[in-house]
C-alpha cells in the first residue's frame, strides 16, 4: 500500500508563495484559515545572512496527535486513511479545538466563519460550486477544524481512474501546491516505494522531518537550508 | 367526585399545554460547550482545577515557535510551546498525544 508524502527543498524555494496561492484556490480556504502558509526567517550573522523560506502545511503524521486528541474527546472526526492522509470529517467535528491545541506544527485551523477567499471581489469559480457538487473536504462549515488534505480529492480520482502510478506526476492526480512550484522545490509521491522519485530524493539529499522530538512521524520532509530550524 | 377530579386535571392539563408547548426544550449542553479551549472549558479546567497548574506553567513561553503554521496566533498568552506538553503527554503516559503507536 502506498504511503504518500511530500518533500520540500528549502535550498530551492525562493518564497514566491505560488504553492500558497494554488492551495487557496484549489481548496478555497478562507483567509482566516489557510491550509498552506509561508514562514520566513533569517539565519546566520552579518554578512553571512540567509533567508529561510519554510512553507508549512499538514504533516500528515503517522501517529497524528490531532487524531489522538480528537478520539480522546469522543468526536472521532479525524481519520488517517490507507494512503496515510489525515482527514477531518466536518460533520463529526464538534469544534472543540483540541486538535489545534495539541498539534506541534500549529496546523488545524478553527474556521469561525465561511468567508470569501477574496473579500469584496466576489466568489471564485470554485466557491460558486454547489455544496452537493463539491468533495466533502470542500463543503465548508463554520466552527469546525480544517486543514490540508494532500488534495485528497485528486488522490481519490487517481484511485478511481486506476492511475495511482501517475500521482505526483500528472496535474489531475497531484496536489496543486506541488504542481505550481516554478523552481521544483516541491515533490509528492509514495514514501513506501524505495524506487519512487521522492524516496530517492529524500535519500540523496538527507531530507529531514521537522520537530521529531514529538514522535508523530511527519510524512513531509525538508531539505534544510544551512542553519535552518528543524 | 371522580368526574370532578378528572375534569379538574384535564382542565389543568389543557391550560398548561400552550405554556409547555411555547417553552423550548431545555437546551442540552453541547459537546462543544463542555469540551472547548475557552478559559472555562474542559481543557483549561482539567489543567488548572484538576491538575492545579498555574497559568504560567504553560503560558510562560516568551520565545515564539517559528515552525508553526498558525503563525499569526498570539503565542505569548495564547498557544503554548508544545514542548511543554511533551512532559506529560508523551507515550506511555495517558492521555498520550505524542510518540504513540502507529495509527492503522
Amino acid at each position: 500500500m502506498a504511503k504518500f508524502g511530500r518533500l520540500i527543498d528549502q535550498k530551492r524555494c525562493m518564497g514566491c508563495r505560488s504553492c500558497v496561492a494554488a492551495c487557496a484556490v484549489e481548496n478555497h480556504f478562507t483567509p482566516e484559515a489557510p491550509w498552506n502558509v509561508m514562514i520566513e526567517y533569517e539565519v546566520g550573522t552579518y554578512p553571512g545572512v540567509k533567508k529561510v523560506y519554510n512553507t508549512m502545511n499538514c504533516m500528515h503524521c503517522e501517529q497524528p496527535s490531532c487524531k489522538a486528541a480528537c478520539d480522546a474527546v469522543g468526536a472521532k472526526a479525524i481519520s488517517k486513511n490507507q494512503f496515510g492522509v489525515v482527514l477531518i470529517d466536518y460533520d463529526k467535528c464538534i469544534g472543540c479545538g483540541y486538535c489545534a491545541a495539541v498539534c506541534p506544527y500549529g496546523v488545524p485551523q478553527m474556521n469561525t466563519s465561511v468567508a470569501d477567499l477574496y473579500a469584496g471581489k466576489g466568489k471564485t469559480a470554485y466557491e460558486n460550486l454547489a455544496y452537493k457538487d463539491r468533495h466533502p473536504t470542500h463543503r465548508k462549515k463554520a466552527k469546525v477544524a480544517e486543514k490540508c488534505t494532500f488534495c485528497t480529492h485528486k488522490l481519490e480520482k487517481a484511485v478511481a481512474d486506476g492511475k495511482m502510478d501517475r500521482i505526483g506526476k500528472d496535474q489531475e492526480y497531484t496536489p496543486s501546491c506541488d504542481l505550481v512550484c516554478p523552481v521544483e522545490a516541491r515533490m509528492f509521491g509514495d514514501l513506501d516505494d524505495p524506487a519512487s522519485n521522492i524516496s530517492k530524493r529524500i535519500k540523496e539529499t538527507g531530507a529531514k522531518q521537522l520537530k521529531t522530538q514529538f514522535g508523530t512521524g511527519p510524512q513531509v520532509y525538508y531539505v534544510l537550508e544551512e542553519g535552518a530550524k528543524s | 367526585m371522580k368526574r370532578l377530579i378528572a375534569s379538574a386535571l384535564l382542565g389543568l392539563a389543557l391550560a398548561a399545554a400552550p405554556v409547555l408547548a411555547a417553552d423550548p426544550p431545555a437546551k442540552k449542553a453541547t459537546a462543544a460547550g463542555k469540551k472547548s479551549m475557552a478559559a472555562d472549558g474542559r481543557f483549561h479546567r482539567t489543567h488548572t482545577k484538576k491538575l492545579s497548574l498555574q497559568c504560567d506553567t504553560c503560558h510562560a513561553t516568551e520565545q515564539k515557535d517559528t515552525l508553526f503554521l498558525r503563525s499569526g496566533e498570539t503565542q505569548g498568552l495564547g498557544p503554548v510551546d508544545r514542548n511543554t506538553c511533551l512532559g506529560c503527554h508523551k507515550s506511555p503516559a495517558k492521555p498520550a498525544w505524542y510518540d504513540a503507536k502507529r495509527t492503522k
